[in-house]
């Protein structure tokens, strides 16, 4: 079968804009949340926010590709720029290599918002439908770089882009295609946020930004909005091997899951074990292979408590003899890196994989701040609050989306 | 509005709000080949002129001027 392995990435999130700063962030469990007065003045209960500067891309950019991009348009063009340089992707190979392109994002309510109430008076810019819909990210990230291969929006809300990292895992394996950019962004602005704050979902930690997302802890209260844009190349080993590519990691397993449970809006252990399970059995590993899980938990109130449930059924299944969960000696560490983050949603799932290799080129496991009473459902784990320095081989990286879709991704040091 | 005017307004749109290169911004110029304006840059251009000029060009009637002065001439036409 043919092995698939990241030879380029890039970040901008709330923690850095380049690969260096995150690493640093992460080591020192450094937050990127901040609390935005706007937010209330505009009427979200949340004024809570990653704190992701939109980029000024006016100097490489020119008006035609800049007019057709929203904010997380622009973050992803910075986070793709990146991954493409780090990975020698030039034009002359793109333009004897079709590349695809699988991205995870929404579509930008932000941009069309303001003229729902006084359409008629108002003359809209023939940019704009570039801007708003949900493929704009893609569309525009493909035109921009010249790419000629599969095109295509993974919306799979919080679990999109980690969605987009496993097809292209199978694009690559079944040789139709030998590179793929892949990724999400997510925007951060406070339209995007309305429909999420009214579903009661974000903390309401206002005064405490740095502390609010607290996941795994008995006194979390809801997700942070983050955001930004991360991206990853993915490539056939044989060709980045001929390409003297530097290899940053292997994907070997994609597993995913759909909960096809009657409550949209409910997270379930079923769900997320079946998706971590399936990638554990695609990349022909078992649970005690596993070094470091990075944790979906975005904590909320459900979400930490099913996700710990189909942990301690995957990595300590329950002794039929003794009636004990505690049989695994060799559980991995774990720790949600939206503890520092907030929720990256549509991108969570690429951030979360560049920040799991990050830990993996760097050897340390970036820790799950905030974490103070831990939940009982996860006290058996070995959750990570302080910075821990250790080889890391192989990571499981968890990603649920709101409506019940799963998708687990395994990360192997080569 | 004095032709000058028209052209001064024109050439302002074009190099503000479509970055196009103010070097190459001559009445001779060809919209497409010279400037590289798009079909949704025309669309652009016939907002400007129903703000600007206060009439709303016909559905495509930019897309068939060939030059800058063909423009020019079209709004002091129909102004």
């Amino acid at each position: 079968m043919r092995r698939v392995v990241v030879t380029g990435m890039g970040i901008w999130s709330c923690i850095g804009q380049d690969l260096l700063t995150v690493t640093e962030s992460l080591r020192q469990g450094r937050s990127g949340i901040v609390f935005d007065s706007k937010r209330i003045e505009y009427g979200l209960q949340s004024g809570l926010v990653g704190n992701v500067p939109i980029p000024n891309v006016k100097a490489e950019l020119q008006r035609y590709f800049r007019d057709k991009m929203s904010d997380d348009g622009m973050y992803a063009y910075c986070a793709a720029k990146q991954a493409l340089t780090f990975a020698h992707v030039t034009d002359k190979y793109l333009l004897k290599n079709s590349m695809g392109i699988l991205w995870g994002n929404d579509g930008n309510p932000s941009e069309i918002s303001h003229f729902y109430t006084d359409y008629k008076n108002i003359e809209l810019s023939p940019s704009l439908f570039y801007r708003y819909h949900t493929s704009s990210t893609t569309s525009n990230l493909a035109n921009i770089f010249g790419l000629h291969g599969i095109s295509l929006t993974i919306e799979a809300a919080c679990a999109s882009s980690s969605h987009a990292i496993g097809l292209a895992l199978m694009f690559i394996r079944t040789g139709m295609q030998d590179t793929i950019l892949v990724g999400g962004s997510c925007s951060t602005n406070k339209e995007s946020a309305v429909a999420i704050d009214a579903a009661t979902a974000l903390s309401l930690r206002n005064n405490d930004p740095l502390h609010a997302s607290r996941p795994f802890d008995k006194d979390r209260d809801g997700f942070v909005l983050g955001g930004g844009a991360a991206a990853l190349v993915l490539e056939e080993y044989e060709h980045a091997v001929e390409r003297g590519a530097t290899i940053l990691a292997e994907v070997c397993g994609y597993g995913f899951s759909s909960n096809g449970i009657e409550e949209i809006s409910m997270p379930s252990a079923e769900g997320e074990y079946i998706a971590m399970k399936r990638a554990l059995d695609d990349a022909g590993l078992q649970p005690s292979d596993i070094d470091y899980v990075n944790a979906h938990a975005t904590s909320t109130i459900a979400g930490d408590i099913e996700e710990a449930k189909a942990l301690t059924r995957l990595f300590a299944p329950p002794n039929p003899s003794s009636g004990s969960s505690e049989t695994s000696a060799s559980s991995p560490y774990i720790s949600s890196t939206k503890s520092m983050t907030g929720h990256e949603n549509w991108m969570a799932g690429a951030s979360e994989a560049v920040y799991s290799i990050l830990m993996m080129q760097n050897g340390f496991v970036a820790p799950n701040i905030n974490l103070e009473n831990v939940i009982d459902e996860a006290k058996d784990f070995n959750i990570v609050r302080e910075t821990i320095y250790t080889p890391i081989r192989t990571v499981l990286s968890n990603s649920s989306g709101m409506g019940g879709t799963n998708s687990a991704l395994v990360f192997r040091k080569i | 509005m004095t032709t000058q005017e028209i052209q001064e307004k024109v050439n302002a749109f074009l190099t503000d709000r479509l970055e196009y290169e103010p070097s190459a911004i001559t009445p001779e110029a060809e919209l497409k080949r010279d400037l590289g304006m798009t079909s949704l840059d025309a669309v652009e251009t016939s907002i400007f002129i129903k703000r600007t000029f206060g009439f709303q060009p016909e559905r495509g009637a930019i897309k068939t001027l060939v030059t800058l002065q063909d423009l020019y001439d079209y709004i002091a036409r129909n102004i």
